[in-house]
């Protein structure tokens, strides 16, 4: 995947850095170089990870102790009762003044 | 003042005090004068030393990396936005080691916030290889790995997010360690990938870097990731040996690219390790080949949210502007170039419509990674790998290709990915500079690492 000038501009809004020409020149070229590496990544496609894997970090959770309450698991998940969900993320009107079709 | 008369601790008898000023002029003369290898961003002044007089590190002198926080020195990241910064607190691996005794140097230079793998990174200018001045010293810790390297010090602690403490420990020649994600606090650890960061120790000797590692790990009620575990004794496994230790080679590690003298010198140490009564079996990780890009992904999604604090209102050197966007824009323009690439690689992996396709997949790839290990590990012990897939390179090499700077921590991500230990200890040297082995261990299993690395040790003392 590779990305332009422009959007490499509009991420840099989003990440409040101002860049001038040369900057985003380069940093338009460096970011497709490093996306050509990274999308490596998705010759994995969506494979899921194996039943028995270890999810982030759960290998290293504290052993539970005696008298600890621990967070109980919800009734209900999320995506039972949003409005709309994608990506594990709330789909939410826009805010006034956005204009959710000028995606990147 | 007289032993007759006069009850003496052991430190004012050894006259530590004066020891350790004596000390401090030196490298302050060293690092100020032409010779300098900008190891350091600040020196501790004698009058800042406090009187710790007990304790395992009693007058002996430490450097901290410059991302870890002390209040009597400032805290930079090697950055700009940070010049001057003093913390209003000091970090839970500090208190700890001054409650040991130990006595702070002072701060070491460091690609800004971590992100680099050569120490080039730095606002304050890069750090050389104390074994040859046109190389880099390796990164990120690269001034803690130089100043021990250089015999400024005996002992430092670096952070290691993605090799940053056992890759410059390679490159300089003496020992790093990075524990299992958990087992040291990351209180007062200025963050740059939380998921992935964690403190690390570098030591002449495989045995100081154990027993500083000792000293600072432990829960820490501060830090939510700090884990409830026994700290086993770290030092006590460096003469364990490794009679009976299974140790797996992951062919993934050894491609056919890698340059037939580190090869050798890892082939080497490998039967040095036979010979210590270790059995050698191949393994395989199949996931290796997608650890760069999936770090680089979480890394640096990570690292643009840790970072939007630095806006002139919540931190950072504030630049004036009209109005309040253009004040944020103009004091993150105090960033420097590797930084703003990463900010920016972190803002479009999170961006929507492409948080999944890169994002989401690296989370899973993260889940795969792991779970090779946990699989590696019910076969053996420990694992047996390169460091980096060459020695030192020359200043200025990789700093205008950020894919082949990235791909020095090939060998050492895996273990931040998996929140695995793992060591560096040197094995000799290829053309007249050093080599790292690493070893990698399950979850908690510090021991064994130590063990292995001591044992390697051990060998290669024994030649002399």
């Amino acid at each position: 995947m590779s990305i332009s000038a422009e959007d490499v501009k509009r991420i840099g809004e989003l990440a409040r850095l101002h860049l001038d020409t040369d900057e985003l020149e380069r940093l338009t070229s460096d970011l497709n170089a490093i996306l050509q590496h990274v999308d490596s990544l998705r010759n994995l496609g969506s494979t899921k990870p194996p039943e028995d894997s270890l999810q982030s970090g759960s290998e290293l959770q504290p052993d539970p102790q005696e008298g600890v309450e621990g967070p109980d698991k919800l009734l209900e998940t999320p995506v039972d009762f949003a409005p709309e969900w994608q990506e594990g993320f709330f789909i939410v009107p826009a805010p006034p003044g956005v204009n959710p079709s000028e995606d990147l | 003042m007289s032993l007759r008369n006069e009850v003496l601790s052991s430190y004012e008898i050894l006259d530590v005090r004066g020891s350790v000023v004596r000390s401090l002029d030196h490298i302050k003369e060293l690092e100020g004068g032409q010779e300098s290898l900008n190891a350091f961003l600040a020196i501790a002044d004698p009058e800042d030393l406090e009187p710790y007089d007990r304790g395992p590190l009693a007058g002996v002198m430490v450097a901290l990396k410059d991302n870890i926080c002390t209040k009597v020195l400032p805290t930079t990241c090697g950055s700009s936005m940070l010049k001057g910064y003093r913390s209003p607190y000091e970090a839970t691996a500090v208190k700890r080691l001054r409650r040991a005794g130990g006595l702070i140097a002072g701060k070491t230079n460091l690609d800004e916030f971590g992100m680099g793998s050569s120490t080039e990174n730095s606002a304050f200018g890069p750090t050389l290889n104390p074994v040859d001045r046109s190389l880099v010293p390796g990164g990120s810790s690269g001034g803690s790995a130089a100043a021990v390297a250089a015999g400024y010090v005996r002992m430092a602690l670096g952070s290691d997010t993605g090799g940053s403490v056992r890759q410059p420990a390679a490159f300089c020649g003496v020992v790093g360690i990075k524990p299992t994600y958990g087992r040291v606090s990351r209180y007062g650890l200025i963050a740059f990938a939380s998921s992935l960061d964690q403190i690390g120790t570098i030591g002449a000797t495989v045995r100081e870097a154990s027993l500083l590692l000792e000293i600072v790990s432990g829960h820490d009620a501060r830090d939510s990731t700090s884990v409830q575990k026994p700290v086993p004794s770290f030092k006590d496994a460096v003469a364990q040996g490794v009679k009976g230790m299974v140790i797996g080679i992951p062919t993934e590690y050894f491609p056919e690219q890698l340059d037939p003298p580190v090869r050798a010198l890892l082939d080497e140490a490998c039967e040095r390790l036979i010979d210590a009564g270790a059995e050698v079996r191949p393994v395989s990780l199949p996931h290796t080949e997608f650890a760069i890009p999936c770090y680089y992904v979480l890394a640096t999604a990570e690292a643009s949210s840790n970072l939007a604090r630095y806006d002139g209102v919540r931190f950072g050197v504030r630049v004036p502007a009209e109005g309040l966007e253009r004040m944020y824009e103009g004091t993150r323009g105090n960033f420097g170039a590797e930084v703003k690439r990463r900010v920016m690689l972190g803002t479009y992996v999170l961006s929507s419509g492409y948080y999944d396709a890169y994002y989401g997949t690296a989370q899973r790839t993260r889940a795969s990674i792991a779970h090779d290990f946990k699989t590696a590990f019910n076969e053996v012990d420990v694992l047996f790998t390169p460091t980096s897939p060459t020695p030192a390179f020359p200043l200025g090499e990789r700093v205008l290709d950020p894919v082949a700077m990235y791909l020095s921590d090939v060998f050492t991500v895996t273990a931040n990915l998996a929140g695995i230990p793992g060591i560096s200890v040197p094995i000799g040297a290829v053309g007249g500079l050093p080599l790292g082995a690493q070893l990698l261990g399950p979850w908690w299993g510090e021991n064994h690492i130590i063990a292995a690395a001591g044992a390697l040790e051990a060998s290669y003392e024994e030649d002399i």
